[in-house]
C-alpha cells in the first residue's frame, strides 16, 4: 500500500471512530456494540500503522495477496458481527413481546376494574 | 389454574366480519366456561366491535401472532384460576358442538392433558390438496418426532387441562401447531384426538397463502429437526 493510501485509510478509520465514540456518549449506539467498533476500527489502524503486520496475516491466512487476506478476515468480521446482531434482534424481539403482553393484560386490568367494583 | 371453570380463548386478527357469527355460536358453549377473545393488533376495528358488544377482550397494541395471542389468554387463565383452556379459531370456522364435545371429553377423562379437535378424524379433509399436502408432511414430522399419529396438526381447536396449560407456559415455541405438538409430547403430555367437523372460511382470508405456506413448512421443518436434536424447549 502507497504511503498516500495508508493515510487517507487512517484518516477515514480515525474520522470513524471519533463517529462511534460520540455515538456512544449520545446513547445512540450501546456500549458493547460501541466497543466491538472500536476494537475493529483500532485493529485496522494497527494494520495501517505497523510496518509488516499486513503481510504477516497475509502469510499467516496463506492467501497470496494482502488484499485477499484484508477481504477474508472482512469476511470473518462481518459474519460475527452479523451473528452477533441476529442474536442481539431475537433478545429484544422476546422483550418486546413480553412487554407488549404485560400492557395488554394491565389494560384489561384497568378496564375490568370498575366494572368488577360494580358486581 | 386448579378450578372446574375453563376459559375459552379466541385470537382474533382482522376478524370483524366474524364476529357475530363467533358470539352467536358462543351462546351454546358449555355453560362453566368463560370467554376471552385476544384483539391482536387488528386494523380493522375488530377490537371495537368485540367491546362494544360487550366482550371480555384483551388488546394486543401490535399484532404479535396467532401464537402470543394463545400465549396471552393462557397467562390470563392462569392468572384467573381457570381449571382448563380451549382454543377456538376467531374466523368462525369451529362449531361450539365441537367445542363442547372436547369439555365433556376433559370431564370424563381428565388424565387426557391435550385434546384436539381433528378434522381428518371427522372424515373431512384440507380445503386444497395443496394444504392436505402440507398438512400430512407436519403430521409425518410430528410422528417421526413423537412417534405418536396426530392426523391434524394444524387444528386450531384444543382443549388444555391444568398440567398441559401449565406445561405450555414454559416451553420457548416459535410455532403453535407441530412444533407446539412436539414439544408438548415429549414433555409426557398425553394427547387425544377427537373428531369434529370445519365450516368453510366466510370472511376475511386464512393466514395460509402459498408463499407463506412454503416458508411455513420451511419453518416447521427447521423447528421438528431443532426439536429432534435438542430435546428440550424450556424457558
Amino acid at each position: 500500500m502507497l504511503p498516500e493510501q495508508r493515510l487517507v485509510t487512517a484518516i477515514i478509520v480515525m474520522v470513524l471512530l471519533v463517529i462511534v465514540l460520540r455515538l456512544v456518549r449520545r446513547q445512540r449506539l450501546s456500549v458493547t456494540s460501541g466497543l466491538l467498533w472500536t476494537g475493529l476500527l483500532i485493529a485496522g489502524l494497527a494494520i495501517l500503522a505497523v510496518p509488516g503486520l499486513l503481510e504477516g496475516i497475509t502469510a499467516l491466512t496463506g492467501a497470496k495477496f494482502p488484499v485477499s487476506a484484508i477481504t477474508l478476515l472482512a469476511f470473518v468480521v462481518i459474519t460475527l458481527f452479523f451473528f452477533y446482531f441476529s442474536i442481539v434482534v431475537q433478545r429484544l424481539e422476546r422483550r418486546h413481546v413480553e412487554l407488549v403482553r404485560t400492557i395488554a393484560l394491565m389494560e384489561h386490568r384497568l378496564r375490568e376494574r370498575p366494572r368488577a367494583s360494580q358486581q | 389454574m386448579t378450578g372446574d371453570r375453563g376459559l375459552i380463548i379466541i385470537p382474533m386478527y382482522n376478524e370483524a366480519g366474524s364476529i357475530e357469527r363467533v358470539r352467536a355460536r358462543l351462546e351454546q358453549r358449555d355453560p362453566a366456561c368463560d370467554v376471552v377473545f385476544i384483539n391482536d393488533g387488528s386494523r380493522d376495528g375488530c377490537g371495537k366491535l368485540l367491546e362494544a358488544a360487550g366482550c371480555n377482550v384483551i388488546h394486543h397494541p401490535i399484532n404479535l401472532g396467532y401464537l402470543e395471542a394463545l400465549r396471552s389468554g393462557l397467562e390470563y387463565g392462569l392468572a384467573n384460576g381457570y381449571g382448563f383452556v380451549a382454543f377456538f379459531d376467531g374466523d368462525g370456522q369451529h362449531r361450539i358442538e365441537d367445542l363442547n364435545q372436547l369439555v365433556q371429553h376433559h370431564r370424563a377423562h381428565p388424565e387426557d392433558d391435550l385434546l384436539i379437535g381433528s378434522r381428518y378424524l371427522g372424515g373431512q379433509r384440507a380445503a386444497s390438496g395443496l394444504r392436505h399436502l402440507v398438512g400430512q408432511t407436519y403430521a409425518l414430522f410430528v410422528r417421526l418426532a413423537t412417534r405418536q399419529t396426530i392426523y391434524d396438526v394444524t387444528s386450531g381447536l384444543k382443549l388444555l387441562n391444568h398440567r398441559a396449560a401449565e406445561t405450555m407456559r414454559g416451553l420457548v415455541l416459535e410455532d403453535g401447531h407441530a412444533e407446539f405438538l412436539v414439544f408438548m409430547s415429549r414433555s409426557g403430555c398425553r394427547i387425544r384426538e377427537l373428531p369434529i367437523q370445519v365450516e368453510a372460511r366466510r370472511q376475511g382470508t386464512s393466514m395460509y397463502h402459498l408463499s407463506k405456506m412454503i416458508l411455513y413448512t420451511l419453518r416447521t421443518s427447521f423447528l421438528v429437526v431443532l426439536a429432534l436434536l435438542t430435546g428440550s424447549s424450556k424457558r
